[in-house]
């Protein structure tokens, strides 16, 4: 059994190493590429069928929760893209963990008796740089909306506070700790996803190789619940953030 | 550097994901949340319309009702009040007809009474009348019988003359 923190490198092309994570988010682009082309081509406004009627679903509930947050619908229609992307795109490598024969099948590495397993594909989210990218792109646009809802000046202001205007010092005090605070979004809203999944997969991969029959399966379960519910903390975190970026004080 | 190679952080790998996320979201935005937006407020707006249609056609209802229920109300006003002034009329009529009865009653009895008072004194004048030429006749037959002719004349004229005065 090896545990490696690292998603595993597969090949190279130009000098780009391409991981086992990068290949399954690849993956899961393609499969909703495919999907939305399905869906614009057989749109219909006045007889939605079978799979339009899901994906409606779940917008419509999505919106829905979202409504809760920002209070109303034009907003959150605003928000919506990043919001559902954040979260279809963790929700699909999240779910990618139970797939079976995902860590178990690859190619064998290493020295003579020292060989390991190097797996083709892994949950993207147990992966730094995938919750790393969607966490600066989540905070990024934070800081966009932010711009956008109050004007440049407004809302950087809100991080260098001139010692010579009020509240002096404390302000530019609390600007410090707001720019610490955007940063520290990045780490929490990163490790918090990858922490979560990495372990399930760790933990998975440890049951099946200690009780490789039934035992396992509760705890599949118990990863397909953490997640939807990472999923929905990741991005409904990203809307709070984006109703106190863009509140006006 | 060494904690972040453990941690498997690589700039390009980091760069490529970011890449992913927003070829994601660009192609997600173009092809699936634009579309399923649409139709989704599309058919919110539709819905929005037919409950406002709804809404005022029913007030439409509702105020077409309160209009008939008060024109209604009206007209039995009316009909009440013109009951009532028929009424009034009516009665008024009666009174002044009753009134006009019995004056014409009363004029027609007092005509008849005249009447009968004037045909009384007629009937009076007459017998009166007749009565005068009876005594004056059994006058005259009395006198001729018991008095000669000249005496008889001498004491009718003065009878006449008598006569006359009760005449007047």
């Amino acid at each position: 059994m090896h545990i490696s923190l690292a998603a595993e490198r597969l090949f190279t092309i130009a000098g780009i190493p391409i991981t086992n994570t990068l290949l399954v988010s690849w993956g899961i682009i393609l499969l909703l590429f495919v999907i939305a082309l399905l869906i614009s081509k057989n749109l219909s406004s006045e007889k939605p069928k079978g799979l339009q009627n899901f994906i409606e679903l779940i917008f419509e509930k999505l919106l829905d929760f979202m409504g809760s947050v920002t209070g109303s619908r034009k907003d959150s229609i605003k928000y919506f893209p990043l919001i559902a992307t954040i979260f279809i795109f963790v929700v699909l490598s999240n779910l990618v963990e139970i797939i079976p024969g995902l860590g178990t099948i690859g190619i064998m590495e290493g020295e003579h008796g020292h060989e390991t397993l190097v797996p083709f594909l892994r949950s993207s989210s147990a992966d730094l740089n995938f919750t790393l990218a969607i966490a600066i792109s989540a905070v990024l646009s934070i800081q966009i909306f932010g711009i956008a809802a109050l004007g440049f000046f407004k809302y950087w202001k809100k991080f260098f506070c001139p010692p010579w205007e009020k509240p002096y010092f404390i302000g530019t005090f609390i600007g410090i700790l707001e720019l610490i605070a955007e940063v520290a979004k990045v780490i929490s809203f990163s490790f918090r996803l990858f922490g979560n999944i990495f372990a399930g997969e760790v933990l998975l991969t440890v049951v099946l190789v200690l009780v490789p029959y039934l035992a396992p399966l509760p705890f599949l379960f118990l990863e397909i619940f953490v997640g939807f519910i990472q999923a929905v903390v990741f991005s409904m975190l990203t809307l709070v953030f984006i109703k106190v970026a863009t509140a006006h004080h | 550097m060494e904690l972040l190679d453990k941690l498997g952080i690589d700039w390009r790998l980091l760069v490529a994901q970011i890449i992913n996320f927003g070829v994601l979201l660009f192609v997600l935005h173009r092809f699936l949340y634009k579309p399923i937006l649409g139709v989704l407020e599309k058919r919110r707006k539709e819905i929005k319309e037919n409950n406002e249609r709804t809404k005022e056609l029913t007030e439409k209802v509702e105020r077409a009702e309160e209009e008939y229920e008060k024109r209604i109300l009206e007209a039995e006003k009316k009909s009440q009040a013109i009951l009532k002034e028929t009424e009034e009329k009516a009665g008024k009529l009666k009174n002044e007809l009753v009134e006009e009865g019995r004056k014409n009653a009363a004029a027609l009895l007092k005509e008849s009474e005249e009447q009968s008072m004037r045909e009384k004194d007629e009937i009076r004048e007459s017998i009166l009348k007749e009565t005068n030429a009876l005594v004056k006749e059994s006058v005259r037959k009395i006198l001729q019988r018991v008095a000669d002719k000249k005496t008889s004349e001498l004491l009718w004229d003065k009878a006449e003359k008598e006569l006359k005065k009760h005449d007047n």
